[in-house]
């Protein structure tokens, strides 16, 4: 534990983790201000960008009416000049910041930017150790190779997950006087905050996932250009490259395909099983929220993995 | 008692291409418990990978060390907290100050920050502890890695190098520090280019050539053996002298200092007087040449090589 608790103050000391914390607490209130500047929650305004459309299409109308008659062509037909009503659109010109509905958005958006940005981490503090050349240092206090990697990625793990926490929580905060000046706060009962923080905990689990998989990565690379390029390549091409091989089969296995399911957003699924065109010309899936059981178990195989391939590297090769 | 034992330790370095590189071929040393135990060999005659090998960072093909009793390679972190080690130069975390990076060494094995401190002011790096690490010199950086060192309190330390850098007061600090740590008890092994700082405070030493030892033991018998037999001798009439000294069968060669090498193996003295005098030629100076462990040295590798 004390080793654990050592790791955790140097990652949170390091200069990278301070800058990329500052840079997402900087762009979370970036996007509360211009949430403050871009809302109003004034529904009479919306009524008067509606009505001026319709009145824009009214006019539009007449004219066509007024062009066909003149030239003798074939009427269209009334339907064809029909305008919607106020009801019916008002919902585009509607500004009102709508917490719930934003809130939730933010959050699990910014579960993925999160997970990215700990994959770097991860592969840079691990990466640094052998860059500076430090871990021989720390291996003549610690020798037991198994428990300094595990400490390592232990607090990585421990330290991507809390601030990805920390920052959604601002998210939630921030964002408490926007809905109160410029929107509401309407639907944010107990059912939405239980929704919010399961979807902020597997945000913060999602971060801890890919930071121990950028530190594992980085000690069998030994660095943290070689791990960045791993996972560049992973992403990149290797996942989209075996999907495109054989969607069918992989697909339950892919990483990128288990995330959004962990992150329990909505996904699609094939309706029949031969993934063929349906009969009314559209494809034949559905979008359904799957349980995060399969992807729970999936991501911490890729993780168990490389952290197996970690140690192996860390315990079996020279420190020179 | 035996603070450090190395018996038959070999290390190869497979090269992903070329041939493979013999670091060290069959070591065998013992280094007795207290004292300064200097480790001599020119660049590549594989004493950082023997230390590496004794601290666990390198695993040896064949062959076993043992610190303070235990077995380094499963065993090591029985006695870490007695063993306080410098690998080449120090290496910290640049972004770190330096008394950061000793937190984060000390903090792992749970020393207390006195220790720090106390460690901190020893090495003379006290006012300079809240520095970056990478704003510092080669020497403040010695001065860190012997301050991460001295917070163990160990009972052997291992020091690779550890006056690289130091300017001539920072040499003399060290000297005098490592001495005082070898007087209080404890067993320093020091490898070290400096063959005028390591004759100045060793007991004993070992001289590794292309990853053997070929000399060890306590350091006059080292000197002993090598330079014994040679006399330095001065005369009025330093030609002649030479001559009257080959004539004799003693091997004669010109010093820089208008005097002569004699090579004497038995009763010198009274052969190099009897030798001159019969040749009517009085001596100045006869005195045993004071051969210094840097001859011996380059004497001892250059005949391996």
């Amino acid at each position: 534990m004390r080793l654990i608790l050592t790791e955790i103050r140097r990652a949170s000391q390091r200069r990278l983790f301070r800058v990329a914390l500052l840079g997402a607490v900087a762009g979370v209130v970036a996007v509360a201000i211009f949430n403050l500047g871009t809302s109003d929650p004034n529904v009479e305004s919306a009524r008067a960008g509606a009505r001026q459309q319709i009145a824009d299409c009214e006019r539009f109308a007449d004219e066509e009416r007024s062009r066909i008659a003149e030239k003798g062509q074939d009427a269209l037909g009334e339907a064809f000049f029909d305008c919607p009503a106020v009801s019916e659109i008002v919902e585009y010109y509607d500004k009102t910041f709508r917490y719930t509905d934003a809130v939730s958005a933010m959050v699990e958006g910014g579960a993925i930017f999160g997970a990215v940005v700990a994959f770097f981490l991860g592969a840079s503090f691990v990466g640094a150790e052998w860059g500076s050349g430090n871990i021989a240092t720390f291996l003549t206090w610690e020798p037991r190779r198994g428990r300094v990697l595990l400490a390592k990625l232990a607090a990585i793990v421990v330290v991507s997950a809390a601030a990805v926490a920390v920052l959604l929580l601002l998210v939630v905060l921030i964002h408490f006087p926007v809905a109160f000046w410029r929107g509401t706060t309407e639907g944010a009962n107990g059912a939405f905050w239980g929704s919010v923080a399961e979807s902020a905990g597997r945000a913060a689990g999602l971060a801890g996932v890919f930071a121990a998989a950028g530190g594992s990565i980085a000690m069998i690379t030994r660095g943290t250009a070689g791990a960045f390029a791993i996972g560049g390549a992973y992403a990149g091409v290797i996942d989209p490259l075996l999907a495109f091989w054989r969607d069918g089969l992989l697909r339950p296995w892919l990483l990128f395909r288990n995330v959004p399911q962990f992150l329990g957003y909505a996904v699609e699924r094939p309706i029949t099983n031969d993934f063929t065109v349906g009969s009314d010309g559209g494809a034949s899936f559905e979008f359904v929220v799957l349980s995060a059981w399969r992807p729970t178990f999936v991501l911490l195989s890729y993780v168990a993995v490389l952290v197996a391939l970690g140690y192996a590297a860390f315990r079996v090769r020279d420190v020179t | 008692m035996t603070a450090i034992e190395i018996v038959g330790l070999r290390k190869t370095f497979r090269r992903r291409l070329g041939r493979a590189n013999l670091a060290v071929d069959g070591l065998y040393l013992r280094v007795p418990a207290g004292g300064v135990y200097g480790f001599l060999g020119p660049n590549g005659s594989g004493k950082t990978t023997t230390i590496r090998c004794l601290l666990g960072l390198v695993r040896p093909d064949e062959g076993e060390c043992r610190m303070l009793g235990a077995n380094t390679r499963g065993g090591l972190a029985e006695v870490v907290d007695r063993v306080g080690s410098i690998v080449e130069t120090p290496s910290f975390f640049g972004g770190f100050s330096g008394r950061t990076n000793l937190e984060l060494l000390a903090g792992a094995r749970g020393f207390s920050r006195a220790r720090i401190d106390e460690a901190l002011e020893r090495v003379g790096l006290a006012d300079r502890a809240g520095d970056r690490f990478r704003t510092y010199s080669l020497g403040m950086k010695q001065r860190l890695g012997l301050a991460a060192v001295l917070i163990k309190d160990p009972e052997v330390l291992v020091l690779d190098e550890p006056a690289n850098g130091l300017d001539p007061a920072g040499l003399k600090e060290v000297r005098d520090l490592l001495r005082s740590l070898a007087d209080d008890g404890r067993t320093v092994f020091l490898s070290s280019h400096l063959l005028g700082e390591v004759q100045a405070i060793c007991d004993s030493v070992a001289i590794l050539s292309r990853g053997r030892c070929i000399a060890q033991g306590p350091v006059d018998e080292v000197l002993a053996v090598r330079g014994g037999n040679a006399f330095v001798v001065r005369a009025a009439k330093i030609r002649e002298a030479k001559r009257a000294l080959d004539q004799a069968g003693l091997m004669a060669t010109f010093r820089g200092d208008k005097s002569l090498r004699v090579i004497a193996q038995s009763q010198g003295p009274a052969r190099i007087t009897r030798a001159l005098a019969e040749a009517g030629i009085y001596l100045t100076e006869l005195r045993p040449e004071e051969i210094s462990l840097e001859a011996v040295f380059l004497e001892l590798t250059g005949e391996e090589s």
